[in-house]
């Protein structure tokens, strides 16, 4: 099997965003695209209330800023690879940014990995890069790890399963649900800057990609699995580390359901209680669209429920 | 009249900050890499106190768009979006803070060519004021409400009056990406601009139709380009004459009359078209370019 290997100038890649700042109408349309009210994310006196110079944006929201967004090349595009689709992202994130802060971001490209897909013959390349958002002063906000997936064969990678409560002692916090039709989709795409053909152009999506229709984006489905934790966290809550595996599409008409469990974890630090949780977004024939988990800190002596 | 609105009175007023990531989103929609939109430095190098916005920027801030009913809602069959007269007073400066105020100017009746059918046209105000009270930009928005049958637009070529000579021209080619761009950045998130079963089998048409606005935003463009950084559209009255589907190409074409190309100066008044790949007009009207006032300095808080 060929395998791709980073060479040496892929080694050295890196794209950047200076110096763009946080706007407050961004927040509010990255929320309004998640169907989140949450007054963190638009009222300034909420916020101060809450410890916070001014609107919060929510967890995922810097992913907006990548450069791949402003039109950044992909370094590495297994061209005899047909198909690509987003794998999997992470977030760390160190701090909130609020409205009004001005965040450096740089790409680099940290790992390659070439596979068989389960026909075992067909290859699937997993390109992985890391994403840096950091304050003029070079204090790191978050760090992000995002996965593409350039592969041959059928052209779908996905396999959607149906979704299954994990067992044991978690709690489940309360759902939330949004509705996925094209202007949802549009919507979206005009938040975090995502005008890929296949979220947008219908022609295109039907008659060149093969699909059943227009599809949505996988970024939205982080986003809610992180509103879904949010919701319950509260304004005092952190979300530390989030997880997204993405699993299966999105179409126009699906109901999509964030569900997440929490446990209690024995870690975490001072002032906090650290909170493990298995989160899913579901369709309405309850298929995994997406999964995650997360760390997530609630200030201690709050209780879960 | 099915409204509670009454005209002269302003039934929708907010509060915007106009965001310099806003004015770029803005720019991107209409394909417009002029510097003068995102470039602080040569902004300034051209007397500006910030970023400007481009000449029809204030359309984001329309509280109408998107709306699934318009405040006067007549119940007839058939609307569409008639004209716009912007007019500007200063540019909008990326962290300026302005209050929009939308008013019902007037509704005037009329009678169709078939001498039964009714035909109304309805005329919104839009002031934009910024925080310390001067009058930035105001701008009129007719939309038109009729019975019978659908209207037809014409299908022939446009062929500029003998007089006319072409001083600047702009295109650009409607894809359904921009579509969705431009409706983001105005926030006229209305399935009609990007749904295309909905547009099929709902509407009837043969695909999604661009926003007449975006028609005038590339006018906007194609003059600011022609008339320079110090300049200042201060007039486009705008008539929209025909839709505007995926897959068109755009031509907007500034006009003056032969006798007046010679003049070096920019604030001659022009005549503007705007046709499609096969010709046809599908806006057009008039505009008039100032040079830009001096604006008033604000206040420095003291050290």
């Amino acid at each position: 099997m060929t395998t791709i290997e980073i060479t040496p100038a892929l080694k050295v890649w890196s794209a950047r965003v200076p110096a763009r700042a946080v706007e407050g109408g961004a927040i509010r349309r990255f929320a309004d695209a998640i169907g989140s009210d949450d007054p963190l994310w638009r009222d300034p006196e909420y916020a101060r209330a809450h410890g916070f110079r001014a609107p919060v944006a929510p967890p995922t929201f810097l992913d907006g800023f990548k450069p791949f967004y402003t039109g950044a090349p992909y370094p590495l595009v297994p061209d005899d690879l047909p198909h690509s689709l987003s794998a999997s992202d992470e977030f760390h994130i160190v701090e909130p940014v609020c409205a009004g802060d001005v965040i450096d971001t740089e790409t680099r490209l940290t790992g390659v990995q070439t596979r068989r897909r389960s026909d075992g013959v067909s290859r699937i390349v997993f390109v992985t890069y890391e994403t840096v958002f950091k304050r003029l002063t070079g204090h790191v906000v978050c760090r992000e790890h995002w996965t593409g997936a350039w592969y041959e064969g059928g052209s779908t990678a996905l396999q959607p399963a149906v979704f299954a409560a994990p067992d044991g002692d978690m709690l489940e916090v309360p759902a939330v649900t949004v509705h996925t039709d094209r202007v949802a989709i549009a919507r979206w795409a005009g938040a975090v800057g995502d005008w890929e053909r296949i979220h947008i152009d219908e022609p295109y999506a039907v008659d060149e990609m093969g699909l059943l229709s227009v599809v949505g984006h996988g970024t939205r489905t982080t986003a809610l699995l992180a509103r879904v934790l949010t919701d319950w966290a509260g304004p005092a809550g952190r979300i530390r580390v989030l997880r997204a595996e993405y699993r299966g599409l999105a179409f126009p008409g699906d109901e999509l359901h964030a569900r997440a469990f929490v446990r209690r974890s024995a870690d975490g630090e001072p002032g906090f209680d650290r909170y493990q949780a298995t989160m899913a977004v579901t369709d309405q024939a309850d298929r995994v669209i997406t999964r995650g988990s997360a760390v997530v800190d609630l200030p201690t002596g709050r209780s879960a429920s | 009249m099915a409204s509670q609105v009454r005209p002269g009175e302003v039934f929708v007023s907010s509060r915007h900050t106009v965001e310099a990531g806003h004015i770029r989103r803005f720019a991107e929609a209409l394909e417009d890499p002029n510097p003068l939109w995102h470039d602080a430095a040569y902004a300034a190098d051209h007397g500006y106190r910030g970023v400007p916005a481009p000449p029809t920027f204030s359309e984001a801030f329309n509280p109408l768009n998107g709306m699934a009913r318009l405040p006067v809602d007549l119940g007839m069959p058939h609307d569409f979006s008639a004209g716009n007269r912007y007019v500007n007073v200063h540019p909008l400066i990326a962290g300026d803070v302005v209050d929009v105020e939308v008013s019902l100017l007037r509704v005037v009746e009329d009678t169709r060519g078939d001498g039964v059918s009714r035909f109304v046209r309805v005329e919104y105000q839009r002031d934009v004021v910024r925080a310390d009270g001067v009058l930035v930009a105001s701008t009129i928005w007719t939309h038109a409400h009729f019975e019978g049958e659908p209207a037809r637009t014409s299908t022939r070529a446009f062929r500029a009056p003998d007089d006319w000579a072409r001083v600047a021209d702009g295109a650009l080619i409607v894809d359904r990406v921009g579509l969705a761009k431009w409706a983001c950045a105005i926030n006229d998130l209305h399935p009609i601009h990007f749904d295309l079963p909905y547009m099929r089998d709902v509407m009837g048409f043969r695909d999604v139709v661009a926003d007449g606005w975006r028609g005038a935003g590339l006018i906007a463009r194609t003059i600011s380009d022609w008339a320079g950084p110090v300049a200042l559209l201060h007039e486009l009255d705008i008539r929209y004459l025909g839709f505007v589907y995926p897959g068109d190409r755009l031509l907007a074409e500034v006009w003056m009359t032969t006798d007046q190309v010679g003049t070096t100066d920019r604030r001659t008044p022009v005549e503007t078209t705007l046709t499609n790949q096969e010709g046809v007009v599908v806006a057009r009207g008039s505009a008039a370019v100032t040079r830009r006032l001096d604006e008033p300095t604000p206040e420095r808080p003291r050290r």
